[in-house]
């Protein structure tokens, strides 16, 4: 049994480094950790992480990769020390984990893609066709001013259109990898189910 | 010689001073630029009976009433760190200075010195849709509920929260939904309290609502999505006099229809991707709600027949 300090200091370390909203899944983890199986907690709390990876890239969501690394290996250190499932439901769920850290690997990559615009350029083609003398030129000048914040809304709506692609093609990635990931839940849970139906077959017998 | 001199002078303070008004309306205007564009102003002009009582500034450089985009009152420019310039006519001009926080601005008009306005209210970027994501919602259950249950009597507002209009805010009950269909499945295993092919449908139910909620996400994802617009470009064209006042305002009354056909076309779309939505919004409900009913009349005969 993890001393009571232990989890405490990891639960902590997990707040400061992943923000509040992950921290709360790894907080339940260790409250829970004594009554409840990883496996249980795992059921639980399965559909709100595939629900927040398969978040709209324009969404914020908490980094849940240290709380799934830790929800994994405590899931791997039951299996090994006391399992209360069949091993291949700990696999199924550890491939889950998997699946979670590299979907979220793969929104961290659009995200850091997403807005991303080329260089700004001048428009300097006003000033090669036409001089500009005197006052007498301001109607020139001002035109000049009105064509450069066209072009600046022109560019901005070019950086729009191509962010609003970039987090459509995320939106349509996610309904493939939601399926993958509830798939994998699936699986898991008639695994578990299983073995639930399995330990209480004797009992009724 | 002497003449020379005060030519060579006078040519020089003209450029200093061309310089001088370049550097100070570019920097600072982009701040004020998009102030000016995010929102409708009043307008108060004491010395003009029945005038305007709003202005919108538009980014093809025209100054509207804001109830009437089509007719243009003058032509805008950022001419200072807090300024802007109207022309509405070939020598008249209305100054605005704007206060620090943006939320005001007070005017002249030659000697007039009374005109006041503030900020009045937002607006959307042109063509942008109101897109509000869903929000993550828990369906509601009571303590030794059976799963069986839980389904029967929140589907309807499960439903309820998946077919939303694209520009209000949908509940995103997908976490719940996968626990609810995987405890469904559980229950109909262990501890069932209605006849399977109930379990079946309710299983059905809780798919159908994933199905629609991601059909809504690819949707919300394009709603909105315009492209981007062309300019005119007049000033590599030709070359404006001082008094070409009236040519220049054509210039900008061209450039101003050409930004509200675009902006029209914008908001066709959106309204076409909304009633999409509504229409496809309204099939799958009839769906939705069938699978609801089978569930709840396989449960009512297994009651009935207990």
């Amino acid at each position: 049994m993890t001393p009571p300090f232990f989890r405490l200091s990891t639960v902590l370390k997990l707040f400061l480094l992943t923000g509040s909203l992950a921290a709360t899944v790894s907080l339940r983890a260790a409250d829970a950790e004594a009554a409840k199986s990883q496996i249980d907690i795992f059921a639980e709390e399965g559909p709100k992480i595939t629900t927040a990876v398969g978040a709209p890239l324009s969404v914020p969501v908490a980094d849940y990769k240290a709380a799934i690394t830790f929800m994994k290996d405590n899931l791997l250190d039951e299996a090994a020390t006391k399992p209360v499932a069949t091993q291949e439901t700990y696999q199924v769920a550890a491939k889950l984990c998997a699946a979670w850290l590299s979907s979220l690997d793969e929104r961290d990559k659009r995200l850091a893609s997403l807005g991303q615009k080329g260089g700004p350029t001048t428009d300097m083609s006003s000033a090669k066709k036409t001089v500009l003398h005197d006052w007498r030129d301001e109607l020139n000048y001002l035109r000049e001013l009105d064509d450069e914040r066209r072009k600046k809304e022109r560019d901005q709506q070019t950086t729009d259109y191509f962010s609003d692609a970039a987090k459509k093609q995320w939106t349509d990635r996610c309904v493939e990898v939601r399926q993958y990931l509830n798939t994998l839940y699936s699986q898991f849970r008639q695994l578990r189910r299983q073995s639930l139906v399995h330990a209480t077959a004797p009992a009724t017998k | 010689m002497d003449s020379r001199r005060i030519r060579t002078a006078a040519v020089m303070f003209l450029w200093i001073a061309l310089a001088a008004r370049l550097a100070a309306a570019d920097p600072p205007a982009g701040d004020l630029e998009r102030t000016l564009l995010s929102c409708t102003w009043s307008f108060r002009n004491p010395a003009v009976k029945g005038g305007i009582k709003d202005l919108r500034f538009w980014s093809d450089s025209a100054a509207t009433s804001a109830g009437d985009a089509t007719t243009i009152i003058g032509i805008w420019h950022v001419t200072g760190p807090d300024e802007v310039t109207i022309l509405y006519g070939p020598s008249t001009a209305i100054m605005l200075t704007f206060h620090a926080d943006r939320e005001a601005f007070d005017g002249e008009d030659g000697a007039n010195k009374h005109i006041k306005g503030r900020r009045l209210e937002a607006l959307l970027p042109k063509g942008a849709a109101k897109k509000m994501q869903p929000v993550a919602a828990d369906i509601d259950s009571k303590p030794g509920q059976s799963q069986i249950d839980v389904i029967s009597s929140q589907a309807a507002s499960v439903t309820a929260g998946v077919i939303v209009p694209l520009d209000a805010t949908a509940q995103d009950h997908r976490a719940a939904i996968i626990t609810l269909r995987e405890n469904l499945v559980d229950e109909a295993v262990m501890r069932p309290v209605a006849p399977a092919e109930a379990y079946q449908t309710a299983t059905k139910l809780c798919d159908a609502w994933l199905v629609s909620l991601d059909e809504r996400d690819k949707r919300l994802a394009s709603y909105g999505q315009t492209r981007p617009t062309t300019i005119l470009g007049y000033s590599r064209k030709s070359n404006l006099q001082a008094s070409d006042y009236f040519r220049y305002l054509r210039e900008i009354a061209d450039a101003h229809r050409k930004e509200l056909d675009d902006w029209r076309q914008a908001q066709f779309f959106i309204d076409a991707q909304k009633k999409q939505w509504n229409d496809r919004g309204t099939l799958l409900k009839q769906g939705l709600d069938a699978l609801h009913y089978q569930v709840v009349e396989a449960v009512k005969a297994r009651a009935n027949a207990q």
